[in-house]
């Protein structure tokens, strides 16, 4: 029997049992796999689950003997943890200042001794304070500006006790008339008390702030959950499998937990007394007229596409509360925090623009395109036929060909690759028969990429790890490339090039639209620019998310303007595309790095069925591997070490 | 009021032609016309003749379902029509059926109580609402006998009163939706022979629960009365005039968004005219021109009292009854055309130097849900002046951790630059003097407040505590009455109260410790 035991470091285990033998079962090794929902694990930041193997024979004559396998650890890392703890001193270090106002406000004006008790208490919130400034510069997510406000106001009462400290000597020392020290004192305690009333305010902004920050935060977890019930909706909707009414069961227990969380999260610096009377029975109507239990109850009842429409209800009126909320935060840092907001807005504006422009540029691309592809299509109804008669020999070569690439022989990136590729000449074929050629050509060359690819891979491959079968694969890839070259070819040759169809004013138009997108690159160069100023502040990481959108769309007008030179409608289309595509993203991005939404901290905190991988399970991105892929073609090594260079490039791809 | 019409038709149209409904009977048009004008005890003898003669015709069957339904016999309802089609009786058998359906799952573990005159029948859920069924039946009985000797009528039968759990039963016992209840802040109907009130504990705050109780009645007369012709102008004009007659005159006192409005609406010449709301006030454009439309008739129809009194009145409605629109029947009344009722009305109106009060468009909603966050009671943000709003809102983060006294002086500062009055820091620093045992300070500041928003039972309840704590049971019970007109479910009010009763041998005493008990034990 082999079981998976798991459990809170320190605490209770569990056994779940992964292989339970037949009582005749002989065996010496037995293969198994379990998807362990860690959502029964009642993960939170900072727990560490141990979990191990253990198996045990079934020798029942002197009894059954066990082993296990060495324990592995799993730590939930959770920058929140910290950060929430943060947030509960700044709170308490809140609360301290409303004593010390509180004392200032009523104390007895004549009394040195109770004044002296009181610059006590304040010099000890000083020590405070400097420790969560030193707290802050560990927490990743405190705002910069945060560590900043606490540094000054640690400064101004350092100053205030200070000051406070030598006059209280002054008074003691002078031994002055009551009516006196009441005045000094007095005229003292105004002026603290004034600048005592805007630090407390400022921290209560801050933790407002940091409140709704937290939760806008799970706010976007609700959204990833909201999404992931949608697809799983309509994925049943499909299919109808039991599995899958499970799955959204329980995802919709998840939201449940999240917005229950939300719903928990207040303010712990209450900032006033409720003195109305509330009817709790309102309250509880409130909760039981709970979207969510509606979906729930139509589910119950087997009522799954009513069950659906319900979700949408809810969703409907999430998104609204995340709006709302987003507003929320807007209002306060405009109000509260003008300086940043002003910038971030401004940026967020001008982000705007330059998203709706290339949108616009993309638009007139894509009908520019589509009057090209139109022609063609006119063009070559006469020889349509002809033409895929020809391509449709090749093409079925070229499928043959790659079904006798054995799969054994490919690692699990080539077949990866093979699927893609596969899939690439299907669009192909389609598109043939359609009389789409020039999209057909499009899709040939990024299947021809691909088969490349998997040619070089298996090439490097051969070098350090021969097997028979990674030998006929490459043959069989290689045999394959000349014939993906002759479908090119063939198109190419039946699809007359742009200029050629183009026709004048589309042909002018792409060159206007070409000094456009130079324009709008310029503009994009200056925003980027701007951002990256010094002393520019933004909230969060809002700066650091519009600098890397604004470049990689840059990247996408670039390649843009360099097809629309070449007058080529199809390739502009498409970088056009992506660049709009790719500033849109950026807004959002931008919109939650403001908050400093942290992606990793709540992506990887979700309590769905993980798969955890192993070494062999890691594939390093398609684009990464082309580029490793081609890096290594170039570099050979110094003489003597070509072995081992190829070793670092194959490790690297793994 | 629809499903009656439509069957009205439907039986009239089919009478008409010679057609499979050609046993439609008169009786049954006549019933039905009964029924729609609320003239019960004649529709339901009428009914019972038709059931007795025809016990299988779609039509009588839905007319005793209707009357069933209406003397809220629900199950007897859906009994009634098992068997006949949704469709039948032009589609109203479904309508009916469902309509009883819902009412009765928001009704079906309700007690009755018989009302001390036996006018009513006070239906409400077991548990917490018990501790307001004693003042249901005093504000109702009292209403009786006022709009009776008012209006001269006085209905026979004891009227159905459905106290509701929650503002979502409302929609389903009538066909409002819940959207539409939050919406508009509907919180009680007068409808199906019956009075439909929302208790005060299904909304956060609570809200003026009495006067809507007799709002509604006086709506249930008058569309007795009017055999249900009045308009919807009238019928609110004379339900909000008359919906204090349970506990004293029609004054004709405004309440200050109502006052405000008014003055503003005065002031900028923008009154709603009287075409304007034909044939509806929902069709006005927004909810402000709504608001100030309803204030314009309730003023309306106190002008007209002012003028031909409490016959008057009834003369109207009745002219309306016998077949005079409602312009008509005022302008009779009043020996003027109507014209010259409009004009002599603004001037009456110009006259009375409304105020546009300063913090009138601060007054309170009725509450469904709770806020976000703790700005529920802090509205901080309705206050102008910066610095007012600071201090205001230090005074709070200081009484949130029980430092009343520096608490105190905050808000005093933030009253200063408040320009020495602003409603909601008067109330704040009357409750913090209240916890500091500054009694005479708290009623001070409190007194002022109790015109201001009367959906606010805070100013109210402190005057009550503060005045009991001097010793002045006499005033305290009248400011404990006050907030129970708004928020019943209050322990501190119901208590104290009690207590204040108790010193001054009220009669209803015993009512107030018992509704006390029952609150603090099922807090």
């Amino acid at each position: 029997m082999i079981e998976l035991v798991y459990g809170e470091k320190g605490g209770r285990q569990t056994r779940q049992s992964l292989h339970a033998p037949p009582p005749d079962e002989i065996t010496d090794s037995i293969q198994s796999k379990l998807l362990w929902d860690l959502a029964e694990l009642n993960l939170r930041p900072g727990i560490e689950i141990e979990y191990y193997l253990e198996v045990t024979d079934n020798d029942n004559v002197l009894g059954p003997n066990s082993t296990k396998s060495r324990v592995y650890k799993l730590r939930l890392f959770s920058p929140r943890e910290r950060h929430e703890e943060l947030i509960g001193r700044q709170e308490e270090v809140a609360a301290h200042m409303l004593e010390l106002l509180a004392g200032r406000l009523t104390v007895d004006r004549t009394s040195v001794s109770l004044h002296r008790d009181i610059s006590r208490f304040a010099a000890e919130i000083v020590v405070e304070l400097g420790s969560l400034v030193a707290a802050f510069k560990n927490d990743e997510l405190s705002q910069k500006a945060l560590a900043t406000t606490f540094e000054k106001l640690r400064d101004r009462m350092n100053t205030r006790v200070t000051r406070e400290e030598q006059l209280l000597s002054e008074l003691e020392k002078l031994g002055m008339a009551e009516e006196l020290v009441a005045r000094r004192l007095g005229d003292s305690d105004t002026k603290i008390v004034g600048e005592l009333e805007d630090d407390i305010l400022t921290i209560g902004d801050w933790l407002h702030r940091q409140e709704i920050e937290n939760l806008l935060g799970i706010s976007d977890e609700v959204k990833a959950s909201q999404e992931r019930l949608d697809k799983l909706f309509e994925e049943y909707k499909r299919t109808g499998s039991s599995e899958l009414l499970k799955e959204i069961e329980r995802e919709l227990r998840v939201l449940e937990k999240k917005l229950e969380e939300m719903a928990s999260q207040s303010s712990s610096m209450p900032e006033d007394v409720l003195d109305r009377f509330v009817n709790s029975d309102a309250l509880q109507q409130e909760q039981e007229a709970n979207c969510l239990s509606k979906v729930k109850d139509l589910l119950a009842a087997g009522e799954v596409l009513a069950a659906q429409e319900q979700m949408k209800t809810c969703s409907q009126a999430l998104d609204e509360s995340a709006s709302a909320l987003e507003e929320s935060l807007r209002s306060l840092r405009n109000d509260k925090f003008s300086e940043e907001e002003k910038e971030f807005q401004e940026a967020m504006d001008q982000l705007a623009d330059l998203a709706q422009d290339q949108q616009d540029i993309a638009d007139k691309t894509d009908q520019i395109y589509e009057r090209y592809a139109e022609s063609v299509s006119e063009l070559m109804r006469e020889k349509a036929e002809e033409v895929q008669k020809s391509t449709r020999i090749t093409l079925e070569k070229l499928k043959k060909k790659l079904q006798e690439i054995p799969r054994s022989g490919l690692s699990s990136f080539s077949k990866e690759e093979l699927e893609i590729l596969q899939q690439r000449l299907k669009d192909t074929e389609a598109m043939l028969k359609r009389n789409e050629f020039a999209e057909a050509l499009s899709m040939a060359r990024y299947a021809k990429r691909s088969l490349r690819t998997i040619r070089d891979e298996l090439q490097f491959t051969l070098d350090e790890d021969w097997s028979r079968d990674a030998v006929v694969a490459e043959k069989h890839a290689r045999e394959a490339l000349p014939l993906a070259r002759k479908l090119i070819d063939e198109l190419k040759e039946a699809t007359p090039p742009p200029s050629k169809i183009m026709s004048k004013d589309d042909s002018r138009q792409l060159e206007r639209l070409k000094r456009q997108q130079q324009s709008l690159r310029s503009r994009s160069k200056k925003l980027e620019k701007r951002i990256s100023e010094k002393g520019k502040p933004m909230p969060g990481k809002a700066g650091q998310a519009m600098r890397e959108g604004l470049k990689d769309a840059m990247k996408h007008m670039q390649r843009a303007e360099k097809q629309m030179r070449s007058r080529d409608p199809g390739g502009a289309r498409q970088e056009a595309r992506d660049a709009a595509q790719k500033l849109g993203e950026t807004r959002k991005a931008a919109q939650g790095a403001a908050r400093k939404r942290q992606k990793q901290g709540r992506a990887s905190w979700r309590d769905e069925p993980i798969r955890i991988p192993g070494a062999e399970d890691y594939k390093a991105p398609e684009e990464f591997r082309e580029e490793i892929l081609e890096a290594m073609k170039k570099d050979k090594g110094p003489a003597g070490f070509s072995e081992q260079v190829k070793r670092y490039y194959k490790e690297i791809m793994q | 009021m629809r499903l009656i019409l439509i069957i009205i038709l439907a039986l009239v149209a089919s009478s008409d032609v010679p057609s499979a409904q050609a046993n439609v009977s008169q009786e049954a048009v006549t019933a039905a016309r009964h029924l729609r004008a609320w003239q019960f005890e004649k529709a339901r003898k009428e009914i019972a003749a038709l059931v007795k003669a025809n016990p299988l015709s779609e039509e009588s069957r839905y007319l005793q379902a209707e009357i069933n339904f209406y003397d809220g016999r629900y199950k007897q309802v859906l009994s009634g029509l098992l068997g006949l089609k949704d469709s039948a009786v032009d589609e109203n058998v479904g309508a009916l059926r469902k309509l009883a359906a819902s009412s009765l799952q928001a009704t079906k573990t309700f007690l009755v109580h018989p009302s001390s005159e036996g006018h009513f029948q006070i239906y409400y859920a077991p548990g917490k609402d018990a501790a307001i069924v004693p003042l249901v039946d005093e504000v109702l009985e009292a209403a009786y006998e006022a709009l009776g000797n008012d209006l001269g009528h006085r209905p026979d039968a004891p009227i159905r009163v459905e106290l509701l759990g929650a503002a979502s039963d409302l929609a389903k016992v009538s066909t409002l939706t819940v959207k539409e209840i939050e919406t508009t802040g509907t919180i009680a109907l007068c409808k199906y022979g019956k009075l439909m009130v929302v208790t005060p504990r299904a909304t956060v705050f609570g809200y003026p629960w009495m006067d809507t109780l007799t709002h509604e009645y006086v709506h249930y007369v008058v569309t007795q009365m009017s055999h249900d012709t009045v308009p919807v102008w009238l019928h609110e004009g004379l339900a909000r005039y008359l919906q204090v007659r349970w506990r004293g005159p029609a004054t004709g006192k405004l309440g200050s968004l109502d006052e405000h409005l008014l003055a503003k609406g005065l002031k900028n010449d923008k009154m709603i005219s009287f075409d304007d709301m034909h044939p509806s006030m929902a069709k006005l454009p927004s909810q402000a021109a709504a608001a100030l439309a309803f204030a314009e008739v309730s003023t309306m129809v106190g002008y007209i009292h002012s003028k031909v009194g409490d016959s008057g009145l009834r003369k109207v409605i009745l002219g309306v009854k016998d077949g005079s629109s409602a312009r008509r029947s005022v302008a009779k009344v009043l020996s003027k055309p109507w014209k010259e009722v409009e004009r002599n009305w603004i001037t009456h109106l110009k006259s009375s130097r409304l105020q546009s009060k300063r913090f009138a468009e601060r007054s309170r909603q009725i509450r469904f849900r709770k806020g976000k966050g703790s700005d529920d009671n802090v509205g901080v943000h309705a206050i102008k002046n910066e610095k007012a709003k600071k201090y205001t809102r230090l005074a709070g983060m200081l009484r949130a951790r029980g430092h009343n006294a520096a608490a105190a002086i905050e808000y005093q500062k933030a009253l200063q630059y408040a320009g020495g009055s602003d409603p909601l820091i008067e109330a704040k620093l009357s409750r913090v003097y209240l916890e500091l045992g500054r009694y005479q300070d708290a009623i001070t500041l409190a007194e002022p407040l109790l015109d201001i928003d009367e959906m606010d039972p805070v100013p109210p309840t402190t005057l009550g505590i503060a005045r009991l704590a001097l010793g002045d049971a006499k005033k305290a019970s009248l400011a404990f009455e006050r907030a129970l007109r708004i928020t019943p479910f209050d322990s501190q009010v119901r208590c104290g109260l009690a207590q204040a009763y108790k010193q001054v041998g009220d009669k209803n005493t015993a009512r107030e410790r018992d509704a006390c008990e029952l609150l603090q034990q099922v807090r």
